[in-house]
């Protein structure tokens, strides 16, 4: 991918809304304006809606998005959108949004005058915040994990060169157990924070947990928080109250709530 | 009247002849965002990639589709300007369909 000396700006440290409720508040306030966010998390905890929910607050601050979509078709996109309350077809119309579907080879190789299809887009729409859903096939990528870890280095400069606040997102494979492996390729070095999504097997239910293990724009809470899918999108809640063991997804309550429990 | 009803006939001929290119441009329409190569398209609709390649040829000449080429792949998008064409056109199709067949 190549970089242009006319688009290259000074590193942005303004702090960006997340969108996402309570997520913010853990952070400090936002992510880092031209900063990248991993979301790695198991089928169906809430990857997909985050990264709309992110492009939402977007185009609610007049920073429009570009989403871009390896595994749902658009009309997918924008029925769950529209479930939520975010009119994505109507964004388009109005220059705010642009969705993509595509291969992670046509969306990295090079068009017309050294641009590829996804600086296009975020030139059409003059973006500032972009989502990539899913990296996971990345690992389908052609040219091998030596030559895709380097475009993603390249990929990931040539963003925040631009002032693009990126989330990305990540499928982990396991439900619920002891370890995670995030990628086989290291996208967690990459990226400049990551947010776990994870299932968590609790008082008979599985309830879904979300934990930011990484974030480079200064402190940050480090919490288990329950997290909540709802029909106005994705709500990050209190944390999970005297539980341990959270990160093996097998969480039981502590030595002292148990004893309680049963005096 | 009677020469944009002509009108009409030719581009419906010309636009929708025939099952499997309505089904394209529909899946094109309804998915605006799609950029992929023949094989790709044709594996989302399940299609024969050599039952498609005239179709696809076909909706790129008349404008509805663009073609271009990425490091060698020939890979094809909608062309969004053309949507209310598409649509008006289509809607016609069914308001000729409905005539044709008394209720």
């Amino acid at each position: 991918m190549s970089i242009r000396t006319s688009q290259l700006g000074p590193l942005e440290s303004a702090r960006m809304s997340t969108g996402i409720h309570g997520m913010d508040t853990m952070i400090g306030g936002g992510v880092l304006a031209g900063d990248s966010t991993l979301v790695a998390g198991s089928p169906g905890t809430g990857k997909t809606t985050m990264g709309l929910q992110f492009l939402a607050a977007g185009v609610r601050a007049k920073e429009p998005g570009v989403f871009v979509s390896f595994e749902y078709l658009p009309q997918q996109i924008y029925r769950d959108a529209e479930t939520k309350g975010w009119p994505v077809r109507a964004w388009e119309e109005a220059g705010l949004y642009r969705l993509v579907c595509t291969s992670p080879e046509v969306l990295l190789s090079e068009g017309g005058e050294g641009l590829s299809i996804l600086d296009e887009n975020l030139r059409e729409v003059q973006a500032k915040r972009l989502v990539i859903d899913s990296t996971s096939q990345f690992e389908m990528y052609e040219g091998g994990p030596a030559k895709l870890r380097h475009e993603l280095v390249g990929l990931m400069n040539h963003l925040r060169l631009q002032g693009i606040t990126t989330f990305l997102t990540h499928e982990i494979t396991q439900i619920v157990g002891p370890t995670v492996t995030v990628s086989s390729w290291g996208l967690e070095f990459l990226v400049d924070n990551v947010v776990m999504l994870r299932y968590v097997e609790l008082d008979g239910e599985m309830q879904k947990a979300m934990n930011i293990l990484k974030f480079r724009g200064g402190d940050h809470d480090r919490k288990f928080r329950v997290l909540k899918t709802t029909s106005r999108g994705i709500f990050i809640e209190a944390p999970f109250d005297r539980v341990e063991n959270i990160s093996t997804g097998s969480a039981r309550r502590e030595m002292a709530e148990r004893l309680s429990e049963l005096v | 009247m009677a020469e944009k009803m002509e009108w009409l006939h030719h581009s419906i001929e010309a636009w929708l002849d025939s099952e499997s290119k309505v089904r394209l441009l529909v899946f094109f329409r309804q998915n605006p965002g799609l950029i992929d190569t023949l094989q790709g398209l044709a594996q989302r609709l399940a299609v024969p990639p050599g039952r498609m390649e005239r179709d696809v040829e076909r909706v790129v000449e008349l404008g509805l589709v663009k073609e271009r080429e990425i490091s060698g792949k020939k890979v094809y998008y909608f062309e969004r300007m053309r949507a209310k064409d598409l649509e008006a056109l289509m809607q016609a199709a069914l308001d000729l369909r409905r005539e044709a067949v008394p209720a």
